[in-house]
């Protein structure tokens, strides 16, 4: 008997622990505030609703529509599809690996945050505890001070993987995300309170219209919007195949996708709050200080906690636990997709499915504890989002809008909706959503064979970002050309029970 | 802060936060309206087997 969400509540706190994310916390502020500030709210609008709530609504409905992991679900659909399903679930696996990496680093932090060890310079800190090396094919050895919180993390990680849906992934999220709310709530008040806080959120707000002529802003939008929502590989597929059949996708997909995006808001005018205080502090302008990503988590921000006027540890505590619990619901949801794969073709149970992927998984992320580790980890990242996830994303609207009848699923997403969607959602996935995806594809991938990646050696991006993508396509033909279960694709072998 | 940076920042937070507030009241409301309808059947079934 398959497993099953305890309740509706249970799916949402988990696919919305799975959308809000590291990026969530540390990626879209920035990407607002240098995208026309206040007027990036227009085209991120715009994407959340022709391209975020219809994907949502896409991917739900054929999660519990055809009641699999996404290979099987895309089996289910058509025969030739079931490569791109488990292209999205090697996908996810790859992402799933190293972003173990980062869990560990936002732990380590956590206990530094106690006594702000890492003194009046965080980026040499930073560097020293990562034992960073010249380039990504440099490893230089396992870095051992990272090792007792590497093995905690897996350890939680395979604790709540081994106990499945209802009692893992539900419970562990259900406590999760209260307390991510929580912390993050403590973190915006603090940073409102403090002085420069305005200054922060006039860089943040201060709408630039003319940006709006340049599309590339309308690119990062449609961007931050594809890679904040977890969709387009495996994850949301694999979470709604849970669901009973019964379910409103149209609201869960809205309340989803409205939740995700209001947090990273909120974290917004936490984290440009901060930045204003800072700016304020060194006497320099918002814009000199403001960044994103690693850089900003584990370099600008303890900057800001140590500069705090008291209680420095316990936002140091805050923001780096807010960190951590985006990250963990964020994790097993990509190892759960990954699991599922695996479970609904082929015969295994649970535990051996969860142990077919944690076994590669923990292997292979010794690779990002390494002193080449943020290097690898950079490389990888950039590709399999922006190539990776972007094709999978691209390929999925084409299949399902030109090779499949999109108006079926459309009827099965109505079918026990409250509110119906509209023929629009025919037209918005497969015009606007397939052009906007394509361009963001070409302009990505364009950039990487012309001009590589970062500063790293064209040697370090061909094994690690043209080599991840090359991973991803072989092991999915691999997965794709091996013998499932009997019947795997057929949908009505699956019995009645399990459905409702 | 600026009245457009004001503005925007409202907007955002409204958009966002207000949608998702009424995504939610709207699930709330249809599952009990879904919980009392399925109560309904099942004392129908129960009605209809004394009945019987």
């Amino acid at each position: 008997m398959r497993d099953q969400w305890n309740s509706k509540v249970g799916f949402l706190l988990a696919a919305i622990g799975s959308a809000v994310g590291l990026g969530n916390i540390w990626r879209f502020p920035y990407v607002a505030a240098t995208n026309g500030g206040g007027a990036f709210l227009l085209p991120y609008f715009f994407a959340i609703i022709t391209a975020g709530i219809p994907i949502l609504i896409l991917e739900y409905t054929m999660g519990k529509t055809y009641r699999g992991g996404a290979p099987v679900t895309w089996a289910r659909i058509n025969k030739r599809f079931e490569w791109l399903g488990w292209f999205q679930v090697m996908v996810a696996f790859v992402i799933g690996v190293y972003y173990f990496a980062i869990v560990v680093w936002v732990l380590s932090y956590i206990g530094f945050s106690f006594t702000q060890a890492w003194g009046a310079d965080p980026s040499a800190f930073f560097l020293e505890f990562l034992g960073l090396t010249d380039s990504a094919l440099h490893l230089g050895g396992i870095q051992t001070r990272l090792l007792l919180p590497f093995i905690v993390v897996w350890a939680l990680v395979a604790f709540i993987m081994y106990k499945g849906i209802s009692k893992g992934i539900e419970m562990a999220c259900k406590i999760c995300l209260p307390i991510l709310f929580v912390l993050i709530l403590i973190l915006v008040i603090r940073g409102l309170t403090l002085p420069g806080a305005v200054d922060g959120l006039e860089y943040m707000f201060k709408p630039d219209w003319s940006a709006l002529k340049n599309p590339s802003v309308w690119v990062a939008a449609y961007g931050q919007i594809f890679y904040s929502l977890s969709i387009a590989f495996a994850i949301m597929l694999a979470y709604s195949s849970y669901l009973p059949k019964k379910t409103d996708v149209v609201n869960s997909a809205f309340i989803t996708a409205t939740a995700n995006h209001g947090f990273e808001l909120f974290a917004g005018i936490g984290v440009f709050s901060i930045m204003g205080y800072m700016a304020l502090q060194q006497g320099v302008d918002v814009s000199d200080i403001a960044g994103s990503g690693i850089g900003l988590a584990f370099m600008t921000f303890p900057t800001a906690i140590s500069s705090l006027p008291a209680l420095n540890a316990l936002f140091g505590i805050c923001f780096f636990g807010a960190l951590f619990t985006a990250g963990v619901t964020s994790m097993i949801s990509i190892l759960q997709a990954v699991v599922s794969g695996f479970h609904d073709k082929f015969d295994m149970s649970h535990k051996k499915a969860v142990t077919v992927v944690l076994v590669p998984s923990f292997v292979l992320s010794i690779l990002f504890i390494t002193g080449a580790g943020m290097n690898i980890l950079d490389i990888v990242d950039a590709f399999i989002n922006n190539v990776g996830i972007a094709s999978a994303g691209v390929i999925e609207v084409v299949l399902l809008t030109r090779f499949f009848n999109i108006e079926k699923l459309r009827q099965e997403a109505n079918e026990f909706s409250n509110f119906s969607i509209g023929k629009w959602w025919n037209y918005s996935l497969r015009i606007v959503t397939t052009i906007l995806l394509g361009v963001m594809l070409f302009l990505n991938t364009k950039d990487f064979i012309y001009n590589g990646y970062g500063e790293y050696a064209s040697a370090d991006v061909n094994v690690f970002g043209w080599g991840t993508i090359l991973f991803a396509v072989i092991f999915a033909d691999a997965f794709t050309m091996m013998d499932g279960k009997d019947g795997y694709r057929d949908l009505h072998k699956i019995s009645y029970k399990e459905v409702n | 802060m600026s009245t457009g940076a004001i503005v925007m920042m409202l907007i955002g937070c409204i958009g966002l936060w207000g949608g998702c507030g009424v995504a939610i009241a709207i699930a709330m409301k249809h599952s009990k309206k879904n919980s009392s309808a399925d109560d309904e059947t099942e004392a129908e079934a129960v009605s209809e087997e004394k009945k019987a």
